[in-house]
C-alpha cells in the first residue's frame, strides 16, 4: 500500500523516505515450500536455493557509514543496518548495544541472530511474520529504529563520558 | 453492499463455497480444513477435516458432485466425499510427487482435476473406475520452478499454469480415460495429456495468478512486477500488458468477458477493461468504497479473538504508530483469493475475497461499470 508520508522535518528525510518506499515494495512476500528440501519452508534469502526466487539486493546508503541493505526473495525479506560509528567509544557502544539485542532475538521475532558482514544488525521477515502483522507496522518499526538508534547511541555516549567525568573527579579529589 | 465474515485472526490461505454458498471450507494456514456453516446468519463450524500433515493450501469444492479437493504441503492430495454427514477422504495417487502441492482445480465438468506442485509437476487428476483410486497423468514438458497457480479452460480440455520461472503455458488437459474425445479449439489442437500448447513469457517477474474469461477465449495473468497480461486466442503471438504503479497483483478473476478485477498486495481490488482489438488494459474503478463495508459477522462471540488492531495495540508504541496512516480499506492485508461467488447469465455479479487476517469479503459487483 503506497502511502502518503507526514511530513517530517529531519536532516535524514530522504535518506528514510527512500527506505521507507523499498521496504513497502519488498515486503510483498508470501508463503513459498521448499523446492529442494521436501516438506520444509525456509526463507529463500538465506538459503538461496534458486537464483531466480530472489530480488536484486538494494543498498541504500547516505555516508559511508551509514546505509542499509534489502535483500527481497519469494518468501522473506533480509535488512541490514550499518550504524553511524564516528569514533572507537562508538564503536564499541555500538557493539554491545547490538550483542544485547541480537542475544534476545528470540522476543524480537523479526531479529536476526547474527548480522551479515560488514553490517551491525539484520532483520529476518519471513512470509510467516507477514501473517501476523501488518505490512505498515513493520516498514514503521524499522525506519523507527533507524531514527532511535543514532539518538540512542549518542545518549550512551554523553552517560559514559559524563560517568567517566565523574569517576575522574572523584579520583582525583585524593590528591587534592 | 459489501459484506464481511470473519474466521478469527489466522490467515485465510484459501476458501471455496459449496453450490448454494451456505457452507465455505477455509485453510488457516493449519493442516486442517474447516468447514463453516451458516446458521441465522452466524458462522458455525460443523466439520474439521484433519488428515494432512502440513499446512493445506489450495481448496476447491466441486458445485455439482459435492466433492472437495484439498492440497497440502506435505505433500499429498485428498478427495473428501460427503456420506453420511461426514467427509471421507482419498487420497490421490500422485507419482513421483515429492514437494508440497501448491494449486489444486477442479475442471469444469468435475470429472478430473489438475495439480500444481513444488517440484514443478502440473498433473491432471481423474478417478480410475476400476482400480478406484483417484489417479493422476503428469505432464512431461513441465514448468522449470514452482507451479503457483492453475485455470481450466471452459472447454474442460486445456489448463493454463503459471510457475516462478517467469512463464504462462498452456497445456492440453485431455485425459483419454475420462474424456471421450478431444475437442477442438481456439487455442490449438488438442491432442495427448500435457502437450505443450503455447508459453507466454512475464517480463521476469513471478506469476502469481492465471484465469480465463467465461468463454475461453481470452487469457490473463499477474506478475509480482505489478504488470496485467492478456492475450486473445485471435492473436497468441501478440500479448498486452499494462504496468500499473500499484503494489503486485496476487489474484485476478474475470467477471465478464472483457472486465478483469486483480487484487493483491494492494488491499483494495481494482476493476480493468480488457479491449482485446485495440490491445489494451485500462484501468476502471477500484472496488472499495469503504463507507458502505456493513454487516460484519463473526464466528462466535465478539471478543473471543483479538483483532490483528488489537493485538498491535498491546505491544506497539505510541510513538511507533503516528508514522504511517492506517489503511482505510476493508482489507487490512494482503488480499489471497479471489473466487466467484454468484453468475448471473455467465457474467459474474458477486465475488469473495479472502486475506491474511481471517476475513472473507463478498463483494457485490452492481453498479460497478462491467460491460457485458
Amino acid at each position: 500500500m503506497t502511502q502518503p508520508v507526514p511530513p517530517r522535518t529531519s536532516a535524514h528525510k530522504p535518506y528514510l523516505d527512500a527506505i521507507r518506499a523499498t521496504l513497502q515494495a519488498a515486503f510483498c512476500i508470501e508463503n513459498f515450500e521448499s523446492q529442494v528440501v521436501e516438506r520444509h519452508n525456509k526463507p529463500e534469502v538465506e538459503v538461496k536455493s534458486s537464483k531466480q526466487l530472489l530480488l536484486n539486493p538494494v543498498t541504500i546508503s547516505r555516508n559511508q557509514n551509514e546505509r542499509i541493505l534489502i535483500e527481497g526473495s519469494v518468501n522473506s525479506v533480509r535488512i541490514s543496518i550499518a550504524v553511524k560509528q564516528a569514533d572507537d567509544l562508538e564503536k564499541i557502544l555500538c557493539k554491545r548495544l547490538m550483542r544485547f539485542m541480537m542475544q534476545r532475538a528470540d522476543d524480537f521475532h523479526i531479529l536476526r541472530r547474527k548480522p551479515i558482514p560488514d553490517y551491525d544488525i539484520s532483520f529476518l521477515i519471513t512470509n510467516f511474520h507477514a501473517e501476523t502483522m501488518y505490512k505498515h507496522r513493520l516498514v514503521d518499526f524499522i525506519i523507527y529504529f533507524l531514527e532511535e538508534i543514532d539518538k540512542e547511541i549518542s545518549e550512551m555516549k554523553l552517560a559514559v563520558s559524563s560517568r567517566a567525568r565523574m569517576c575522574a573527579e572523584e579520583f582525583l579529589k585524593k590528591f587534592n | 453492499m459489501t459484506e464481511v465474515h470473519s474466521f478469527g485472526n489466522l490467515p485465510v490461505i484459501a476458501h471455496a463455497w459449496n453450490k448454494d454458498r451456505t457452507q465455505i471450507a477455509v485453510s488457516l494456514g493449519k493442516n486442517d480444513l474447516r468447514i463453516y456453516n451458516k446458521q441465522a446468519g452466524k458462522w458455525k463450524l460443523t466439520h474439521t477435516l484433519c488428515e494432512h500433515l502440513s499446512r493445506v493450501l489450495a481448496i476447491d469444492w466441486a458445485p455439482k458432485t459435492n466433492r472437495i479437493v484439498t492440497a497440502s504441503a506435505d505433500y499429498n492430495a485428498y478427495v473428501w466425499t460427503f456420506e453420511n454427514d461426514t467427509w471421507k477422504p482419498q487420497m490421490v495417487e500422485l507419482q513421483r510427487t515429492s514437494r508440497a502441492v501448491c494449486c489444486a482445480k477442479w475442471s469444469p465438468d468435475e470429472n478430473k482435476f489438475a495439480i500444481g506442485s513444488s517440484d514443478k509437476n502440473v498433473g491432471i487428476c481423474y478417478y480410475e473406475t476400476e482400480q478406484r483410486f483417484w489417479a493422476a497423468e503428469m505432464i512431461k514438458k513441465k514448468p522449470k520452478s514452482t507451479v503457483t497457480c492453475l485455470a481450466w479452460h471452459p472447454n474442460n480440455q486445456l489448463i493454463a499454469v503459471g510457475s516462478l520461472d517467469y512463464r504462462v503455458r498452456i497445456y492440453s488437459g485431455y485425459v483419454k480415460a475420462v474424456d471421450n474425445k478431444a475437442e477442438t479449439s481456439a487455442w490449438g489442437k488438442i491432442t495427448n495429456t500435457g502437450e505443450l500448447l503455447h508459453e507466454f513469457p512475464c517480463e521476469s517477474g513471478w506469476t502469481h495468478d492465471v484465469a480465463f474469461s467465461p468463454s475461453g477465449e481470452n487469457l490473463a495473468w499477474v506478475s509480482h512486477n505489478s504488470i496485467i497480461f492478456a492475450v486473445s486466442s485471435n492473436n497468441p503471438s501478440k500479448t498486452t500488458m499494462e504496468i500499473t504503479n500499484y503494489l503486485p497483483f496476487r489474484c485476478i478473476i474475470f467477471v465478464s468477458e472483457s472486465t478483469i478485477i486483480v487484487a493483491g498486495h494492494e488491499f483494495s481490488p481494482l476493476i480493468y477493461n480488457y479491449d482485446e482489438r485495440k490491445g489494451t488494459i485500462e484501468f476502471v474503478e477500484k472496488l472499495d468504497s469503504q463507507e458502505t463495508s456493513t454487516g460484519r459477522q463473526s464466528i462466535g462471540e465478539e471478543n473471543e479473538f483479538f483483532t490483528p488492531y488489537q493485538a498491535s495495540r498491546l505491544f506497539d508504541q505510541p510513538s511507533m504508530q503516528t508514522q504511517t496512516p492506517e489503511p482505510v480499506s476493508t482489507h487490512q492485508s494482503m488480499i489471497t483469493q479471489i473466487v466467484p461467488y454468484q453468475t448471473e447469465n455467465t457474467n459474474l455479479v458477486k465475488i469473495s475475497s479472502a486475506d491474511l487476517f481471517g476475513q472473507v469479503v463478498i463483494w457485490n459487483l452492481s453498479g460497478k461499470k462491467i460491460k457485458k
